[in-house]
């Protein structure tokens, strides 16, 4: 799974997919997940959570590509 | 790839108590300088250069190697999502595009001094048709710094997308082009 995830060619499989379906995906007023992270910095585990029981959060999902 | 000019919304919307964070997911464009994550000391490797060549100030979380939280917030390559303190999606975007956070931050921190005032508010469903920056030229600046096969990759991709295939970016890429604002 982790093999097709980490795709090392462009487009990925499961962009199709992803692109078809996000409009019906996790829609505003749904409750989000809560996964487990780790800082860059520091290496330390965190959840979104820690973040988000402050108050407004902006997630900016990307990479260096 | 990311959109630097979040840095700006960070630092202007973190003096009104918004927080804002980075996620560092799979690399979007692999190329033979910065290939796909074979391990997460190389996407911790990855995050590192971007916060470097970006000069990034936001706090980077990095994802698992397998993408667990990419995966449960849909997989797409740059989308953000604002969460409220109940961890509810409150604003959410397919493409990173800093003025429509800007005009969603603005119209939820209204309702927070509203409610504040005493207004009595009821949540409700809303969407908007967003129309993204289309920055060709740094676009492919980014590939070439990948290397020679993201350039590739992504040619041979927008030939395919020309001739209708692959129609799930397609149709965002095209709706986005071809939709009018009024």
């Amino acid at each position: 799974m982790e093999d097709d995830y980490n795709y090392a060619v462009f487009p990925p499989e499961d962009d199709v997919e992803a692109f078809r379906d996000w409009p019906e995906f996790l829609k505003a007023g749904a409750r989000a997940p809560d996964p487990e992270l780790r800082y860059l910095d520091s290496g330390r585990p965190v959840r979104l959570s820690e973040w988000t029981r402050r108050g407004l959060t902006v997630i900016e999902f990307g990479s260096l590509t | 790839m990311a959109c630097p000019s979040l840095e700006a919304i960070a630092g202007e919307f973190g003096a009104r108590g918004v927080q804002s964070v980075f996620l560092y997911v799979r690399e979007a464009h692999p190329g033979e300088i910065l290939p796909q994550h074979d391990s997460f000391e190389r996407k911790l490797a990855h995050a590192a250069e971007f916060k470097r060549l970006f000069n990034v100030r936001r706090p980077i979380l990095v994802d698992d190697l397998a993408g667990s939280a990419h995966r449960a917030f849909g997989r797409l390559p740059n989308m953000t999502y604002v969460l409220s303190s109940s961890h509810t999606v409150v604003y959410r975007s397919a493409w990173t595009d800093p003025p429509s956070i800007r005009f969603a931050l603005d119209y939820l921190l209204g309702v927070q001094d509203r409610r504040g005032g005493g207004e009595r508010l009821a949540p409700f469903y809303s969407e908007l048709l967003g129309f993204r920056w289309i920055d060709d030229p740094a676009f492919w600046a980014g590939l070439e710094r990948n290397g020679p096969k993201a350039v590739a990759e992504f040619r041979a991709a927008g030939e395919r997308w020309a001739r209708g295939e692959h129609i799930g970016s397609l149709a965002s890429r095209r709706d986005s082009a071809s939709a009018r604002p009024t």
